[in-house]
């Protein structure tokens, strides 16, 4: 008979918690990489001494990627442990959700430190918690379809190369490609599901002149609703994939 | 026992770091009750505490900021007019911030950027502006600010009598 999910949760979190503080070297440098981008980004609004709504997609965007790439390696390089052990009870969710606490707050402290570096240089409009706030959205998000793309990899290096499979689409399907006004109905359906993009208005209604606070809480529940969505689908894609090796 | 030790290690370490990085930035980050940021932190200070003596319709202390040679001849009004292309009665500072705060390479001159949202209280509309406050000092002198003299150069005003 299996432990309980609560129990298996409980010792899958302790257990990457540990393995995680052990390898303290690679997480370091995951959380170092956010400052860097923080000061590269005032590096470039800084010769502008002043925010614009690029600047918004831009953290959007690297908050992502700092998500997909922290936890694009982890199903794929555990997978011969999780199928060992689903052989014993294993619950596929409880293996995912066991992820989430460590994943987010390396998440947390990476959107902290990249808004850190830029609002060292350039205070940007709006309130900060509520930007932090929307930023951990989109890395959360980013942890979520990097989960995804790990369970879906058969390989680490694989799981690595289909990041950029994962930004562009962010990228092109956002306003900064095409003008909103231009988009089609299709254009419209992809954007909605960008995590960027929910991101980003975020970011433009907390700067705006008469900032609408029911949109921002919207914005940051749907961000909230994909993060968990891309969650479940990271447990369907562990619990029905095998090891393709 | 460890545990909590580590507990309490790590939250020295971050309220350090957190202190030290408001220090380093020049006060960009907000540390109430502490005057850090050395030069750049006492600018944003003064930056802070004129724009609100602004917001109070306080203009008395709003003028004080400048050198004693300037405080009696400064017009706050008449240079927030100019500012706002607003007259003073019909403005009404909703909110401001700091963008930044810069010194020079000799560390005498210095400015800030800020960043008011703004209501026009006859046309009823709300709009962000944008002004930069400059400041000076010679030596050990404290800082004065330039508000009255960097607006006043127009040939046409310099006869007018405010």
């Amino acid at each position: 008979m299996s432990a309980p999910w609560r129990v298996q949760l409980s010792v899958l979190a302790a257990r990457y918690r540990a393995r995680t503080l052990a390898d303290w070297k690679t997480g370091l440098l995951l959380v170092a990489q956010a400052p860097f981008i923080g000061w590269l980004c005032t590096l470039a609004w800084g010769s502008i001494e002043t925010d614009t709504p690029s600047l918004y997609f831009v953290l959007g965007l690297a908050a992502l990627w700092f998500g997909c790439i922290g936890a694009c390696r982890e199903v794929v390089k555990d997978r011969r442990i999780i199928e060992r052990e689903r052989l014993f009870g294993l619950s596929a969710s409880a293996w995912v959700l066991s992820r989430y606490p460590v994943l987010a707050a390396i998440g947390m402290a990476q959107v902290v430190l990249l808004v850190g570096a830029v609002e060292w240089q350039i205070g940007m409009k709006g309130a900060l918690p509520l930007q932090v706030l929307a930023l951990w959205g989109a890395s959360l998000c980013g942890t979520g379809l990097g989960l995804l793309v790990s369970g879906l990899s058969s390989t680490q290096e694989r799981a690595v190369g289909a990041i950029p499979l994962l930004i562009l689409p962010q990228i092109l399907f956002s306003e900064f490609a095409i003008p909103r006004r231009l988009f089609g109905d299709t254009m419209r359906a992809i954007e909605a599901a960008m995590p960027v993009s929910w991101c980003y208005d975020v970011f433009a209604e907390l700067a705006a002149s008469q900032t609408s606070w029911s949109a921002v809480a919207a914005d940051l529940l749907v961000l909230g609703g994909i993060a968990m969505g891309l969650a479940g689908m990271a447990i369907l894609v562990v619990r029905i994939t095998r090891e393709s090796t | 026992m460890k545990k909590w030790l580590i507990g309490v290690a790590l939250i020295v370490v971050l309220i350090g770091g957190y202190v030290g990085a408001a220090h380093l930035s020049g006060g960009a980050f907000p540390a109430p009750g502490l005057n850090l940021g050395g030069d750049r932190g006492e600018l944003r200070r003064m930056s802070v505490s004129f724009i609100e003596d602004v917001q109070f319709k306080d203009f008395d202390k709003a003028g004080s900021y400048h050198s004693p040679e300037d405080i009696g001849t400064v017009d706050i009004p008449f240079l927030l007019e100019r500012v706002f292309l607003l007259k003073p009665e019909a403005l009404e500072i909703m909110s401001y911030e700091i963008v930044f705060a810069d010194l020079d390479r000799s560390g005498d001159r210095g400015r800030v950027k800020l960043r008011v949202k703004l209501r026009d209280l006859l046309k009823e509309n709300i709009r962000d502006q944008e002004l930069i406050l400059y400041y000076h000092r010679s030596g050990d002198s404290p800082w004065y600010m330039k508000l009255e003299s960097s607006l006043r150069t127009d040939e046409a005003e310099e006869g007018k009598k405010h």
